[in-house]
């Protein structure tokens, strides 16, 4: 059976930028490895057509993806997956952070109308496939 | 008879497509509005669905019953008003039924959704199919070079109505090769558009039967211009044409049902969506922020020009240029 390519969705309304909607879907993929190293991306124009935005938006997204050493963009070819090592740990800095955007984004679920029972089924649910 | 068959054909198709119109789009379509499924098949739809059918009727019936009684000799006239009349009117019933569903019209949901592949439509190996038009008008330019010596310095090229030639030509390269050129070109200007479409528009608003329904449309220009291309060595008779003519609107026919079903089949998933607000008379889209040459049309069928692109102007430039030249080039070369 062929594997269908993952696909990634932005919302024109959200308050996040479309830069970076793209980004954090595709980080997703590549974290959870429905994109591999060697897989090819679509190119700047065709990933911008598709979504119908501007071809800068989807290239800040790359360049985005590229500095954190997920992508390989050259010149004249597709953007291409690389093996990415992660560093060996996270600063206690960078740590807090984290932790500060998690308790964020659990206000804004409970903001949302969220009951705290169902975020703490979602958070499990990312946490047991953490663990897997 | 045959004169009257072979323009009845066409128009009888052309007439039947029209009534077709409403039932070809994607099912989550009618009259060119996104709608729930419960209305496009529920009472709602039924009843707008058959107003259109009836309004519709008395006109294709009265184009076709003109058409099988009215003179030959007034063909130039009927022939088109035939069609032409009754396609005005099924763009007026269109409207008007578009104008009463789309109070139930589902909001453009402000989501976008791209798969990360790139593949790209296999829109190399449809391109390679136009190899068979192509190799059909490249077999007939070798016979003719195989036989140059049987070619008479002069042969007809075109006869009147009694059947006498009123048309000639000569053994020149011009004059032997021209319509091979031609139909060349005409091929190659199909290629051109199918290239330029996949590119241009996103894959949601592509039917992914058209490069093939394009294909058989190549191959019957291909073999019609062969056909013409052996004047000077085989008179071709008027009804192998229309019997070549008859076969090919046939599978031409239903390839494009087909190619309808298959749209509607595929396309059930996701259409396009384009703003509601760039849409100017339901008819034109204007809009600079989106990278797309073409978008799907209203209607859900087929792909029209963003006209917020400057690319888009380009391309409309040269597909009104390209088929002028080819006009030019065609007198220039039947003129002799």
């Amino acid at each position: 059976m062929v594997k269908r390519a993952p696909a990634i969705r932005i919302d024109l309304d959200s308050p996040v930028p479309n830069y970076r909607q793209i980004v954090d879907s595709m980080r997703t993929h590549l974290v959870d490895g429905d994109l591999a190293p060697g897989d090819l991306l679509p190119s700047v124009r065709r990933l911008a057509l598709e979504l119908g935005i501007t071809f800068n938006t989807v290239a800040q997204a790359y360049r985005q993806l590229a500095e954190e050493g997920w992508l390989d963009l050259q010149h004249g070819r597709r953007a291409t997956v690389i093996d990415r090592h992660p560093p060996p740990g996270a600063s206690r800095k960078k740590v807090s952070g984290f932790q500060r955007r998690i308790r964020q984004m659990v206000a804004q679920m409970r903001a949302e109308g969220l009951s705290p029972r169902d975020i703490a089924i979602e958070l499990r649910l990312v946490a047991e496939k953490l663990e897997t | 008879m045959f004169v009257r068959l072979y323009l009845l054909l066409p128009l009888a198709m052309a007439l039947a497509s029209l009534h077709a119109l409403p039932f070809v789009p994607r099912p989550d379509r009618l009259f060119g509005a996104a709608v729930p499924r419960e209305i496009r098949y529920g009472n709602e739809g039924r009843q707008a669905l058959r107003r259109y059918e009836l309004r519709l009727l008395p006109w294709t019936a009265a184009a076709l019953f003109a058409s099988l009684w009215l003179p030959l000799s007034w063909a130039v006239v009927w022939a088109d008003a035939a069609f032409l009349i009754p396609l005005i009117a099924a763009g007026w019933i269109f409207s008007r039924r578009r104008t009463e569903i789309r109070r139930f019209a589902l909001p453009a949901p402000s989501t976008r959704e791209a798969r990360l592949t790139d593949a790209d439509d296999r829109l190399f190996r449809q391109g390679l199919l136009f190899a068979i038009p192509l190799a059909i008008l490249a077999g007939t330019a070798l016979y003719l070079y195989l036989h140059w010596d049987a070619i008479p310095a002069r042969f007809p090229v075109h006869w009147g109505a009694n059947g006498i030639p009123n048309g000639w030509s000569t053994r020149s390269l011009t004059g032997v090769y021209g319509p091979l050129l031609l139909g060349t070109l005409i091929v190659l200007f199909q290629l051109g558009i199918l290239i330029l479409s996949s590119w241009g528009s996103r894959r949601s608003a592509q039917n992914p039967a058209v490069p093939m329904v394009l294909i058989v449309i190549a191959s019957v220009i291909a073999t019609a211009f062969s056909a013409a291309g052996l004047l000077p060595l085989h008179i071709v008779a008027a009804r192998t044409l229309v019997v070549f003519y008859i076969a090919s609107f046939s599978f031409l026919a239903v390839m494009i049902w087909f190619s309808l079903r298959r749209h509607a089949e595929t396309a059930a998933e996701a259409g396009e969506i384009t703003p509601e607000a760039c849409w100017h008379g339901d008819q034109f889209y204007y809009n600079p922020d989106d990278p797309a040459l073409f978008v799907e049309k209203r209607i859900g069928l087929g792909l029209t020009f963003n006209f917020g692109n400057r690319g888009s102007w380009i391309v409309l430039a040269l597909t009104l240029l390209i088929p002028a030249g080819l006009m030019l080039l065609a007198f220039e070369l039947t003129k002799g």
